[in-house]
């Protein structure tokens, strides 16, 4: 249902109001963000849900274009929910990019829209649009350079977010644990932000019952040598365990950890028994990793590759009554509280953990959705052992939560800049393919194709420029001075080699902005029609 | 020849003193202990490291300072030995449970300033210290295979070799990352000379690094396993290998080499300075 305006009729609209209505729309969003664009960004205010709630203060473009869930005029809305669901899936993907690809998509639509309405067809303008779009990515290639080192981190951390509490603790996390590397970022104690490091391989869920914590001083349970029988049962009774446990002391395990869902009241009484009487063994149950089958059938996998064991798993029929030694793994170490269960030098075929590395990049390359690919990433740093835990502190938990945010934020655009490399910021990089889209708009025949190349490159400054606005620079008096690597330095007005200064961009976000925001103007450009279903709802989720 | 006793005991590790020269001094790890020579190695004399027993010592080092701080490290089961007067008196570092076998050592050439020294396991992978030794934490970010054979520093990277392959820190040994050589094998010794790393494998001969790339090195008598690289720079730089049974020599950068003759019927199984440790506990001197 219309938050708005409960009576809304279905409707047809043509052409002019079309284009008027959508550049409006989607004006209204792009401007919204676009104070938040550069390194001394405004904040956008949005009015709580609850009026007893403090306003939502916000510089991420994505989190704000989010937030605007509906417009009350309903054409405009068209052109400003197009507009959102580009910005929140860039942001989703790499982090960063939102202010930058809302200011192009605004440059781009708004230059394009003027050759159509001076009798340009739009079709061809898009087909040009989406011809300089390869060459302005090949420039922008061409600027890619890795970022490596913990200065370098760090400053390029300090350069996504401007709050020096996180950047160095950022540089220092990325730079240990590489782009793939496991970070948890939770609220703080205190009013320092602090960071700790996890040895081992770490899953979030633990131990299955307290009845089972071995060392209740440190309220955890520690395993050395220890055997780990990985499954995802729901383990009814004690005689379902027996077979397992006989299998076990058979082998000659002295430690067992045993991985399931669920236990129940009678089989943990079984292992705290044996806990208490047997001097073969020692017993504890952890849950199994991950909430829902997918997450779980993946961290058994996981756990599969970096023990060596064999999962015994509900869905194949399989139980543990034809268990062999071969299904339990191994690890050095492996413990476990309320909270987590970490394995601690799986003895895994190092060979087999590889492959199943490489398998899961594979799969990354094939997937199709951001929060797949994230999901994927976050495994491969699992298994590459070691996680950090960034503490957020404040004053007060807005000030935390605001923190925790940003350091979230930042590690998203450090991972991919780690990944994919940096590229000069301050929207230079992208003014550095203007020469490019010059010479090819020559090769061009068809008129309008050529009037695209010549847009696109005419706005590929509009970042530059919005940047130097918004940290009080008039731009006029500094454009000839930017280019070929060398911008101002926002922050004081001063020239710089920008890549000396530290002044970098996550290659990643400026490509994806670029895109996005090109490719979305070429379409935009080419709605000729709007229908209006009765009363839509509104959007919440992109 | 020379013999530290007369019991037969398996020679685990062998270091000899950076001030050799001068002060003459040898230490030789077996199963049933550690043992010293001051006068290089015409005489022995076990050393008591723990109250009560003894444990085998499997790896040695020296410090870089050695002739000005006298620390010497002794690996044993369970934690690191540490002494700070050559070896006449010991301190105890325990290792974290449970405790792993150490099968290599190596000190940072700062060792004085940053304290710094790396212990390869063949069960935890890396262990460090950041205090000379008094503490140790395993720092295996990136470290896939945790069975680590060899290490070395080159410039301010640090090398690991593991049962399935070569794996590099950019930073101290905090985290590791993957040096591709250009075979999947056992890389059981490294040295570094002159910027360049040499990296011993099982199955596939001997590899030299060469602009950001390797190159294997090819001679008569190199594609045994290559058990040992002992490497000095100076004057007479050269590159001493164990390959196999075999002790090739070469003082042109491993572009030529020459075997040197060994005693027969003795396996050769540690480098040390002039020495050669033999697996019957025996040790020869050049």
């Amino acid at each position: 249902m219309s938050i708005l305006n409960p009576t809304q009729k279905p409707e047809v609209k043509f052409q002019p109001d079309v284009w008027r209505a959508f550049q409006r729309g989607a004006h209204k969003i792009v401007d919204a963000v676009s104070p938040t664009l550069g390194p001394r960004p405004r904040l956008v205010a949005i009015q709580p849900t609850h009026r007893s709630d403090p306003p939502e203060l916000l510089d991420d473009a994505g989190q704000i274009a989010r937030r605007i869930i509906q417009l009350p005029n309903r054409d405009e809305d068209i052109g400003a929910m197009f507009v959102r669901q580009m910005l929140w899936r860039l942001r989703e993907d790499v982090g960063d990019g939102a202010a930058t690809a809302a200011v192009l998509f605004k440059a781009v639509y708004d230059e394009c829209l003027k050759s159509i309405a001076a009798g340009g067809n739009a079709m061809r303008v898009r087909v040009g649009l989406e011809k300089s779009l390869d060459v302005a990515l090949r420039a922008l290639d061409g600027q890619i350079q890795p970022l490596a080192g913990r200065k370098q981190v760090a400053d390029f951390a300090r350069s996504v977010c401007a709050d020096d509490s996180i950047t160095d603790l950022l540089g220092e996390i990325f730079d240990l644990l590489g782009a793939e590397g496991q970070l948890t970022v939770q609220l703080g104690r205190s009013n320092m932000t602090e960071r700790e490091y996890v040895e081992g391989h770490l899953w979030a869920g633990g131990l299955l019952t307290r009845s089972l914590m071995l060392d209740p001083i440190q309220s955890r349970s520690r395993l050395e040598n220890t055997a780990i029988l990985i499954s995802d049962f729901e383990i009814e009774s004690a005689s379902q365990l027996t077979p397992a446990l006989r299998c076990a002391l058979q082998n000659g395990e002295q430690n067992l950890i045993l991985i399931a869902r669920k236990l129940s009241e009678e089989a943990t009484a079984l292992l705290v028994k044996i806990n208490r009487d047997s001097k073969q063994m020692r017993v504890t149950a952890v849950k199994t990793p991950g909430t829902g089958m997918m997450d779980q059938s993946a961290a058994l996998d996981d756990l599969c590759a970096l023990t060596g064991g064999r999962a015994v798993v509900q869905a194949v029929d399989q139980n543990f009554e034809n268990l062999t030694p071969a299904h339990f793994g191994h690890a050095r170490r492996a413990w476990a509280d309320m909270e987590r269960f970490v394995v601690v030098n799986g003895m895994g075929e190092p060979r087999a953990l590889r492959s199943h590395i490489h398998t899961l990049r594979r799969a990354i390359e094939k997937s199709d959705t951001p929060e797949q690919r994230n999901k994927l990433r976050e495994r491969i740093g699992r298994l590459f052992g070691g996680a950090a835990i960034l503490s957020a502190g404040g004053a007060t938990e807005t000030e935390m939560k605001t923190r925790r945010e940003i350091a979230e934020r930042a590690a998203l655009t450090l991972r991919s800049a780690l990944r994919d490399g940096v590229v000069n910021g301050g929207g230079i990089a992208l003014l550095d393919c203007r020469p490019a889209l010059a010479e090819f708009s020559k090769q061009l025949l068809d008129e309008d194709e050529r009037a695209a190349c010549r847009a696109l490159g005419k706005v590929l400054d509009a970042p530059a420029r919005l940047i130097l606005t918004n940290s009080g620079f008039d731009p006029s008096g500094f454009l000839t001075r930017l280019g070929q690597g060398r911008g101002i330095d926002a922050r004081n007005g001063q020239a710089v080699e920008m890549r000396s200064a530290g002044i970098l961009d996550s290659a990643a976000s400026v490509r994806g902005a670029l895109i996005r925001a090109v490719r979305a103007a070429a379409l935009a450009l080419t709605v000729d029609v709007v229908v209006h279903k009765r009363n839509p709802q509104a959007s919440v989720n992109p | 020849m020379m013999t530290i006793d007369s019991q037969p005991d398996l020679l685990l590790a062998l270091a000899a003193s950076p001030d050799f020269k001068k002060d003459k001094l040898l230490f030789a790890g077996r199963r049933s202990g550690l043992y010293r020579s001051t006068d290089a190695g015409k005489s022995w004399a076990a050393q008591s490291i723990i109250a009560s027993g003894t444990l085998s010592v499997t790896a040695l080092a020296f410090s870089p300072n050695f002739a000005k701080d006298q620390i010497v490290f002794a690996a044993l089961p369970g934690g690191m030995a540490y002494s700070r007067d050559a070896g006449n008196h010991w301190l105890w570092a325990q290792f974290p449970t449970p405790a792993p076998y150490v099968s290599a050592l190596t000190i940072s050439p700062s060792f004085e300033e940053d304290k710094t020294l790396f212990a390869a396991t063949l069960e935890d992978g890396v262990l460090r210290s950041t205090d000379g030794g008094a503490s140790w934490q395993a720092w295996n970010f990136g470290l896939l295979d945790k069975q680590a054979l060899c290490l070395t520093l080159n410039g301010e990277a640090v090398y690991a070799g593991t049962s399935t392959g070569l794996f590099r820190s950019h930073n101290g040994g905090r985290s590791w990352r993957e040096a591709a050589l250009p075979v999947e094998d056992s890389v059981l010794s490294l040295a570094a000379l002159g910027g360049r790393l040499f990296a011993g494998t099982e199955s596939h001969g001997l590899f030299a690094s060469a602009g950001g790339g390797w190159k294997q090195v090819k001679a008569k008598g190199l594609e045994k396993p290559i058990n040992q690289i002992q490497a000095e720079a100076g004057k007479e730089a050269f590159i001493r290998i164990l390959a196999g049974d075999a002790l090739m020599e070469s003082k042109d950068e491993g572009k030529t080499w020459r075997k040197i003759q060994l005693p027969p019927e003795e396996a050769p199984v540690l480098l040390a300075s002039l020495f050669v440790g033999f697996i019957s506990g025996q040790v020869a001197a050049r």
